[in-house]
């Protein structure tokens, strides 16, 4: 599951972006990417990916509506979805949690934490 | 036709009389309604008016007006006083003016005797008043001739006597004089509807059927001589007229039945506000028809006939015998009504305050009579007969020509004597009871001079000082007898009140009792007066007075609330005053605690500091009170700073949050960056250049950012330094543009000037317009679109000032985000591009502009671009 897992990456900041990008393929998956809400909602129902970092601030659609729109749909119920947020409020944590979020990782990150806890989440996505 | 009118006057009578025994029986639902009320006020309308206005008019014109127009005044002013002045008497158990005097004036009992005495001669020509128009209308309906009989064939005598007796069937039923007597007032109320109904009936007979329609009244009126409508004449004048408005001003409120009617009878203060118009509606109306049985009356009858009969003497004439009879019940209705009322008062104030006194006076202190209560209710049925008799002996002695009117009017001068006392006693403190004894005394003394001895003995005169003429003191002789007589007596009380006011002898429960009337009055809270009795006394003997005065029953219910004790505290002694002077009035409840409390009134000493203490007491209440609003406003204020701090500080807050959020993001990819140049060993050459680039532009963006931080926060708490220089606006624009320009020529941007201003020059800081101007087009060039991008920048002079308008062909801004796009920040969230703006260049130029006295607006459609413009004023404008 590890191996050839599909991410899906959606935030608006270029440079982000283009960094995840570049770290989840140099660590072997295949990264697809999101520049806003809507863009993330229509890539994830097209391709179904195996797990979702979403960016909570995002024009047309927040990270929030996004998650809570693809948990309410069968096939996205196990996804884990990663909440990246620049806010790192306990009040935005605890929301994050209501709407399903598998977990929360506060901006700025580190890659190699970020990068280990996705592995986890794809190894046992039920934690 | 003498035995229908004795037949119907009686069964007239009784029905008035089974009205008010009917109501008296009724358990509860008593309150009168305001249009009862206001009926019941039309008490003052008597024969004087159903009988005697159609006299005074006949002779006098318009004179039969100013008699109603000051109640009208009065009554208009009823919601400004009438309401506190009756809540006043009713806390002070006052029943009559005597005793309202006496109330004010520390609770005097000579005030209260000599007020009485005032009172009831005053009155007696006005009961005269009644008894002659009944005895008038009652021998022209019979067609039976002036007596020459002995003396028990005289009719006004058998009229007196049968009045007498209706008067103490309603009256004098229950000791209680503060007790209301609903009854009663409902007769009156249904009195006064006959009476206007009567008139109106007459007067609608003379106008359309004796004098043909109003057509024919004009021309009667027409036909008379202009004199006899005018005010001013050569035998009278405007003073004329202002007298009969002041005495009709004050008796409508003083006169003893209206006073009994307006206050005492009073179950509802808000009554005063439908009487303030009803009441002026139902005099207008009963006067109705006075004019044209006047002028009918001057044309048609001769003048033999005496004018004070023509309202009956129209139908009897005219052979209507049912209008006619109708005519005479409606005045004898009149005088009834006015009769039992006014004697019903007479007898309260003849026994509380002269009668009572003197009973106590003539026993030593603390003997009572026994059975006193049913003493008083003896003295008081003996003072209606005493009053009327009184009358009849009045009407025996004036002449058979003096009119209605003029009768009635002597009674209206006295009565008047009653307003210096009453009026400054409720408007100032220094009003003291021994200046209104002397004052009323002096003008009781004149008023009998110059008015009442006069009117009733022909021959009377003052041979042997001609200085002294009752209708010419110190020989002016200028005014009529009327105006005369209420000039002096009416002046010299007043002078004499004034005057022995100004210097302050007063005891101090008068002090006590002034303060609460003025306050009372000005609407201030109703303090209860401080009890002046020390307490002490034995209930035994408390217990024995009650009985006396009030019977077992109500005694052991006021007993009741004290709970088992053998000596009454000096609360209970007031309350027992208080409830005393229901019953017998203030001055006499004062004498009847004195007498088993004798020892224990307070010395002036002990008055002084209780009043001292209590006064201090007040002024502390009051101050603290005072203290208590303003705390509460204070605390209003401190609530909504608090509030203004509250949404200041979530403003702070979420500004605090969006910096966060805004220095993270950058911070981020910094971070991300760095840890993959770190971790990956792999990275070629060119792209470890790309990210070491974005790591630089990215740390860029968070210099930038906290500078403008930093330069908002200046500008926002105004630490910022201005230049005040000249500054060329196109001059500027340039300036922007050749920093800007590199930026739009490497997204192939077009940059189109279009300076139309022909003045450019506005007072400011050159770097902060220069500032402005970037900020406002590098927005404009970020929303271009990556090809085909175009701005456009124009400006023009408008009213004084330059307007600057940058347009750019980006997707524009939607109608809810145009309201917030100056807000900090709110630019980032809506960039899709690069990020190369920190959000804060909009709320930057705003602050700029508005600092510089301009406006900064957007206006935009959707799809169609946005243009950005600002006003700055014209440097010339500025300073011309």
């Amino acid at each position: 599951m590890t191996e050839n897992a599909t991410l899906l990456v959606a935030d608006d900041e270029d440079n982000i972006l283009i960094s995840l990008e570049f770290l989840f393929k140099r660590a072997g998956y295949t990264v697809l990417v999101a520049r806003n809400g809507r863009e993330a909602l229509e890539l994830a129902r097209e391709h179904v990916p195996d797990l979702i970092l979403l960016d909570v601030m995002m024009p047309e659609l927040d990270g929030f509506s996004v998650c809570q729109a693809l948990r309410g749909e069968a096939r996205f119920a196990r996804t884990p979805i990663v909440m990246l947020t620049a806010k790192g409020r306990d009040a935005d944590r605890v929301k994050g949690k209501a709407l399903g979020a598998s977990d929360y990782v506060i901006k700025p990150f580190s890659t190699r934490e970020l990068l280990a806890r996705v592995r986890k989440l794809l190894e046992s996505p039920d934690e | 036709m003498t035995l229908t009118a004795l037949a119907l006057a009686a069964a007239w009578i009784s029905l008035l009389f089974l009205v008010a025994w009917w109501v008296d029986r009724r358990p509860g639902r008593n309150a009168t309604s305001p249009l009862v009320y206001t009926l019941s006020l039309a008490v003052y309308c008597t024969s004087w008016t159903f009988y005697g206005s159609v006299g005074t008019a006949a002779d006098r014109g318009l004179e039969f007006l100013p008699i109603y127009l000051g109640p009208t005044l009065v009554a208009v002013l009823f919601p400004l006083f009438l309401p506190r002045f009756i809540a006043l008497c009713q806390r002070h158990r006052v029943s009559s003016v005597p005793d309202l005097l006496a109330a004010r004036y520390g609770k005097s009992a000579s005030l209260a005797a000599l007020a009485t005495l005032v009172a009831v001669v005053g009155v007696v020509p006005y009961i005269a008043l009644q008894l002659r128009a009944v005895d008038l209308s009652f021998r022209l309906l019979t067609g039976a001739a002036h007596d020459s009989g002995p003396w028990w064939s005289d009719t006004s005598l058998w009229i007196a006597v049968v009045m007498a007796i209706f008067a103490m069937i309603f009256g004098t039923r229950s000791l209680q004089a503060t007790e209301q007597h609903h009854g009663l007032v409902r007769a009156i109320a249904l009195e006064s509807l006959l009476k206007i109904t009567a008139l109106l009936l007459v007067g609608g007979f003379v106008l359309f059927s004796v004098l043909g329609g109003v057509g024919g009244f004009l021309d009667a009126m027409r036909a008379q001589p202009a004199e006899w409508m005018q005010v001013k004449t050569a035998q009278r004048g405007y003073a004329d007229w202002l007298v009969l408005l002041v005495l009709s001003m004050s008796a409508v409120v003083l006169l003893p039945r209206q006073f009994q009617m307006l206050v005492v009878e009073n179950d509802n203060v808000d009554h005063a506000r439908t009487a303030a118009w009803m009441f002026p509606l139902y005099l207008l109306l009963i006067n109705l028809s006075v004019l044209p049985i006047a002028v009918a009356g001057r044309v048609m009858l001769p003048e033999s006939t005496s004018a004070d009969t023509w309202v009956l003497a129209f139908p009897l004439l005219h052979d209507h015998p049912v209008i006619a009879l109708v005519v005479f019940l409606g005045g004898l209705s009149a005088a009834t009504g006015m009769i039992i009322v006014e004697s019903t008062a007479l007898a309260t104030m003849v026994s509380n305050d002269l009668a009572l006194p003197l009973m106590l006076r003539a026993r030593s202190a603390g003997l009572l009579p026994l059975e006193l209560g049913r003493r008083l209710l003896r003295v008081r049925r003996g003072s209606m007969i005493a009053v009327l008799l009184l009358g009849y002996a009045y009407v025996s002695a004036s002449s058979e020509q003096r009119s209605l009117v003029s009768m009635g009017l002597v009674s209206f001068a006295a009565v008047a004597q009653f307003v210096p006392g009453v009026l400054l006693g409720l408007i100032w403190r220094g009003v003291q009871g021994r200046a209104v004894a002397i004052g009323l005394a002096v003008g009781f003394a004149v008023w009998a001079h110059t008015l009442f001895l006069p009117s009733v003995w022909s021959g009377y005169s003052v041979h042997w000082a001609p200085a002294l003429q009752p209708t010419a003191l110190w020989g002016y002789a200028g005014m009529a007898p009327l105006s005369h007589g209420v000039f002096w007596s009416l002046g010299l009380n007043l002078l004499l009140v004034l005057l022995f006011s100004l210097s302050d002898t007063r005891e101090a429960k008068e002090v006590a009792q002034a303060e609460d009337f003025v306050n009372s009055m000005r609407g201030g809270a109703d303090e209860p007066t401080p009890s002046l009795w020390r307490g002490g006394v034995a209930i035994a003997d408390l217990e024995r007075l009650l009985i006396q005065v009030l019977g077992a029953e109500k005694t052991q219910a006021l007993l009741a609330q004290t709970g088992p004790q053998l000596q009454a505290d000096s609360e209970l002694l007031r309350s027992v005053e208080s409830e005393l002077a229901s019953a017998v009035g203030s001055a006499s409840a004062r004498i009847l605690v004195s007498s088993v409390a004798t020892a224990h009134e307070m010395s002036q000493d002990e008055v002084f500091r209780l009043m001292a203490e209590t006064s201090g007491a007040l002024k502390m209440a009051r101050q603290l009170k005072q203290k208590s609003d303003a705390l509460e406003s204070v605390t209003r204020e401190l609530r909504a700073a608090n509030l203004r701090l509250r949404e200041l500080d979530r403003l702070k807050d979420d500004f605090v949050s969006t910096v966060t959020h805004e220095l993270r993001t950058p911070l981020t990819s910094i971070r991300a960056f760095t840890e993959i140049m770190r971790d990956d060993n792999e990275l070629d050459q060119a792209e470890r250049e790309r990210f070491l680039q974005i790591v630089i532009d990215e740390t860029d963006r968070l210099s930038r950012l906290i500078e403008q931080v930093l330069d908002l926060s200046k500008l926002e708490s105004g630490e910022a330094q201005w230049q005040h220089e000249s500054v060329d606006v196109h001059e500027a624009v340039h300036r922007a543009l050749s920093v800007l320009r590199s930026l739009a020529d490497q997204r192939g941007i077009r940059l189109i000037t279009e300076l139309q201003a022909e003045d450019a020059l506005v007072a400011g800081d050159r770097d902060r317009v220069h500032q402005l101007l970037v900020n406002v087009v590098a927005n404009a060039l970020k929303f271009c679109p990556d090809t085909g991008g175009e701005v456009r920048l124009r400006s023009r002079n408008e009213a004084g000032q330059i307007v600057v308008m940058v347009s750019d062909n980006g997707p524009g801004i939607s109608a809810d985000e145009q309201g917030l796009i100056f807000d900090r920040f709110r630019q980032a969230r809506r960039q899709n591009t690069t990020a190369s703006g920190t959000g804060l260049g909009l709320a930057i130029s705003k602050r700029i502009v508005e600092h510089l006295g301009g406006r900064i607006w957007v206006h935009s459609n959707p799809g169609w671009g946005a243009q950005f413009s600002f006003s700055l004023p014209l440097q010339r404008s500025a300073e011309s």
